[in-house]
């Protein structure tokens, strides 16, 4: 007798779809965009607002500054120029001082930190990383399309802030006031710089795939955002506080003893001064004889001379290079940012389980 | 139509309960030649048996000529077991009941009975295959 | 060592149906590990298309290495493993879906946002069957996953797992959050689903006692290495119980499996030579066909008494 039961089963083969099934090429990457969208909508629509409501109050401090600025002419500010001035730069200062470091932040620690590393510690790898979807393909998709819309955010952003800071400068021009912050806030290499919308787009894209790169490798949500506070604060701060004043060598100028002083352009608080010293016949760097320090912290030019001092110097980093100087820290964050985006890709391809 | 049930606790492989009830089905009537026997997916759903276990009790019950898979239409009851001397049944049936009360009699209850069944069906395989 | 020839030398009985995984000298070993040790170690079987195999042993025992391997969520360390390409399945060949034993769902997703993850993620989604599971089990499809119950969150992840309509389907635990009566019904649905599919079923378990009938094939695990695979049938056939007064050596042919003894009984567990009928004995021993359970029992005692005996 034939065995042929099982024969009879007439099964469809379990990969092959029977008439209800849907075929398709695969997901695409709308398909990966609406996931990343519907499973990060709470954070993206707050991020969204809040930076929203920042860009709303930059753009309207920077049209009070240029109005305000506006009102002035070769006879002078009106009366109350001096006291709208002062609150106008104190809010500036405010929103500037705080905002620009903090709101790139926001997308380092809530949405970079925990997209890697929520999906370890719900253990939804397990699904999401199982459907016809490979755990890289999905990555890409999904720091693509949220990558997106961070560069559109904080390109917004920085415009934003641009603008007040030309609005601020269009104060300065005036001449008018003092008494306020306004120096402090224009200080060159410093808020001004950070205002430009290329480098707020760094920055934050910089945030979002260290918060990203973390996760791949923590795998706990808590201590993926605690490496990424600390982290994007240090990279922030340090970049800012010595490398970005040292990008290119700094010029000198140098004077004959008793020769007046002469000034950068745009005068000395426009310029970042790096140091000075005094100079021998053969232009070595001597340093200045304790001796020629007189009881009231002058020095006398002649006992200078003795000791063999012909000129003095000043180095400083001229405020027209801000603009290079901004195209190579742009350049140093995006490097950093491909750096830990090949991190996180590394650490997708060996997905273990455990 | 009969229900088929596999139970877990007994010690005998799945796919024998399910022979075991087709035959048992087949001996009481409730199944009779050119009956149909439940398809394999029915099994499936009511019993929590593997289809594969099914088609195995099946395909054993073909070899075994009491059923027979026709093509597109299902498994169908071609014979009973034993089926030629239902007479001989219905009169060991009547010996064995005598024989039955007769143990009660001597004090036997039903454990102590299906034991010495056992017993003499053992010694009885042993003879034949000796 | 024979340990390992015992599962060796009793290769998946296929039954002349085809092949839909081969797996060779698997084996797997995490780094960092305090000692050396091998989650997973040498080894081999096939699953035959259509199946449904059990995968048994203890916690610990390698299971979920084993089930993650074969879902491509780890990398072996050794061996590897084959997946034919089905002829006529289109071209990407087998699919496989893993249901997770933590039965992961995105909390905040909807049952029925979970069901679009699963079409959008997909290159095969059959929406009719998916649903036609969640009804089946009653399954609100407007509910948050974070607020369905533990089974419940099973139920959706089984609907998951069929609507992308694998052709192997890995189930780690599958039933452990079900109640009871869950257990029999989702096991029978399943079961349904993979006999009007051909779908080819393996699935983790430590509860031997609900497999009878579930499972056609077996694979043992005990320690990473498997101590016997191959059809259950088979597997039982070829083993049995002699049950007599006490003494040192079984009555009858056989390798003994493990044995135990009281006072005045000894029960041996061997394992047949291959071929050949049930041999009588003597008066008074008896013979006693061997359970899933007790088989499954009797080679974990054997390995847990050889671990004993190196430590």
């Amino acid at each position: 007798m034939n065995v042929r039961v099982g024969a009879r089963r007439g099964a469809p083969v379990g990969d092959k779809p029977g008439p209800a099934a849907e075929l398709r090429s695969g997901a695409h990457f709308a398909d990966l965009a609406w996931l990343a969208w519907r499973q990060h909508r709470v954070v993206i629509t707050t991020t969204v607002l809040v930076v929203a409501a920042v860009v709303v109050a930059a753009l309207a401090l920077a049209t009070q500054a240029n109005d305000l600025a506006a009102r002035c002419d070769q006879n002078g500010c009106p009366p109350d120029f001096v006291d709208q001035r002062k609150a106008l730069v104190t809010h500036a200062r405010r929103l500037l001082l705080y905002g620009l470091p903090v709101l790139s932040g926001i997308v380092a620690v809530f949405w970079g930190a925990p997209l890697v590393s929520r999906e370890y510690e719900q253990r939804t790898h397990l699904l999401v990383w199982l459907q016809d979807v490979s755990p890289r393909r999905w990555l890409v998709s999904k720091v693509a399309s949220l990558g997106a819309l961070v560069v559109l955010l904080y390109a917004v952003y920085g415009v934003a802030t641009s603008s007040l800071v030309r609005g601020l400068k269009a104060i300065r021009e005036t001449a008018v006031g003092g008494g306020d912050a306004i120096e402090l806030v224009l200080q060159p290499f410093s808020t001004t710089f950070e205002a430009a919308p290329s480098l707020q787009v760094a920055y934050a894209l910089f945030g979002f795939a260290l918060g990203v790169a973390a996760g791949a490798v923590a795998r706990r949500t808590l201590v993926a955002v605690a490496i990424t506070l600390v982290g994007f604060a240090a990279v922030r701060y340090v970049i800012a506080e010595y490398p970005r004043v040292h990008f290119l060598p700094p010029l000198r100028r140098t004077r004959l003893l008793d020769a007046p002083v002469d000034t950068p352009p745009g005068g000395f608080s426009a310029n970042v001064i790096m140091g000075g010293g005094h100079l021998d016949a053969a232009g070595n760097e001597i340093p200045t004889p304790a001796a020629c320090f007189d009881d009231t912290g002058a020095i006398a030019s002649e006992c200078l001379r003795q000791h063999g001092v012909v000129s003095a110097f000043y180095d400083y980093q001229p405020v027209a290079r801000e603009g290079t100087f901004q195209l190579i820290e742009l350049g140093i964050y995006l490097v950093l940012t491909a750096v830990l985006a090949v991190v996180a890709w590394r650490r997708l391809r060996s997905a273990t389980a455990f | 139509m009969v229900e088929l049930r596999v139970d877990r606790a007994s010690g005998l492989p799945a796919y024998r309960q399910l022979m075991q009830q087709v035959r048992e089905a087949l001996r009481l009537g409730w199944l009779r030649p050119g009956d149909r026997l439940p398809t394999v997916r029915e099994v499936v759903a009511t019993s929590g048996v593997n289809a594969n276990t099914v088609l195995k009790a099946y395909r054993e019950l073909e070899l075994a000529g009491l059923v027979e898979a026709r093509q597109g239409s299902g498994t169908f009851v071609k014979a009973s077991p034993g089926a030629g001397p239902r007479q001989a049944m219905t009169e060991l049936r009547e010996q064995l009941e005598k024989w039955v009360s007769g143990a009660h009699a001597a004090g036997l209850d039903n454990e102590d009975i299906q034991a010495l069944l056992s017993a003499v069906l053992a010694d009885n395989n042993r003879g034949s295959s000796q | 060592m024979n340990l390992k020839l015992a599962a060796g030398s009793d290769p998946a009985t296929t039954d002349g149906r085809d092949t839909v995984l081969t797996v060779t000298g698997l084996g797997k070993r995490y780094r960092g590990g305090r000692d050396n040790t091998w989650a997973l170690r040498d080894c081999s079987f096939t699953l035959p298309a259509g199946s449904v195999t059990a995968l048994v042993g203890m916690n610990g025992a390698g299971k979920t290495t084993l089930l993650s391997i074969l879902a491509g969520l780890l990398t072996p360390t050794a061996g590897h493993l084959t997946l034919p390409s089905t002829g006529q399945g289109g071209a990407d060949g087998a699919r496989i879906a893993f249901v997770a034993q933590e039965k992961p769902l995105y909390r905040y997703f909807s049952v029925a946002d979970m069901l679009q993850v699963g079409a959008r993620l997909n290159r095969v989604w059959d929406q009719e069957r998916a649903l036609r599971w969640l009804r089946r089990f009653d399954i609100p499809l407007d509910r948050a996953c974070g607020r369905l119950s533990g089974g419940q969150q099973a139920q959706v992840n089984f609907a998951i797992a069929l609507g992308s309509r694998p052709s192997v389907l890995l189930l780690d635990e599958p039933v452990s959050t079900l109640d009871p009566l869950a257990r029999s019904e989702v096991t029978a649905e399943l079961l349904t689903e993979a006999a009007d599919t051909g779908m080819t079923v393996l699935l983790s378990t430590h509860v031997v006692g609900e497999l009878v009938g579930v499972a056609d094939h077996l694979l043992l695990l005990a320690k990473g290495r498997l101590l016997a695979a191959g059809e259950i049938d088979t597997l039982l056939e070829n083993h049995l119980h002699y049950v007599g007064p006490r003494a040192d050596v079984p009555p009858g042919p056989g390798q003994v499996v493990w044995a135990s003894h009281t006072d005045n009984q000894s029960v041996f567990l061997v394992r047949l030579p291959e071929t050949g009928p049930v041999p009588p004995v003597d008066a008074p021993w008896t013979t006693r066909p061997v359970t899933l359970e007790e088989f499954v029992l009797a080679q974990l005692k054997k390995v847990r008494t050889a671990g004993e005996g190196e430590a």
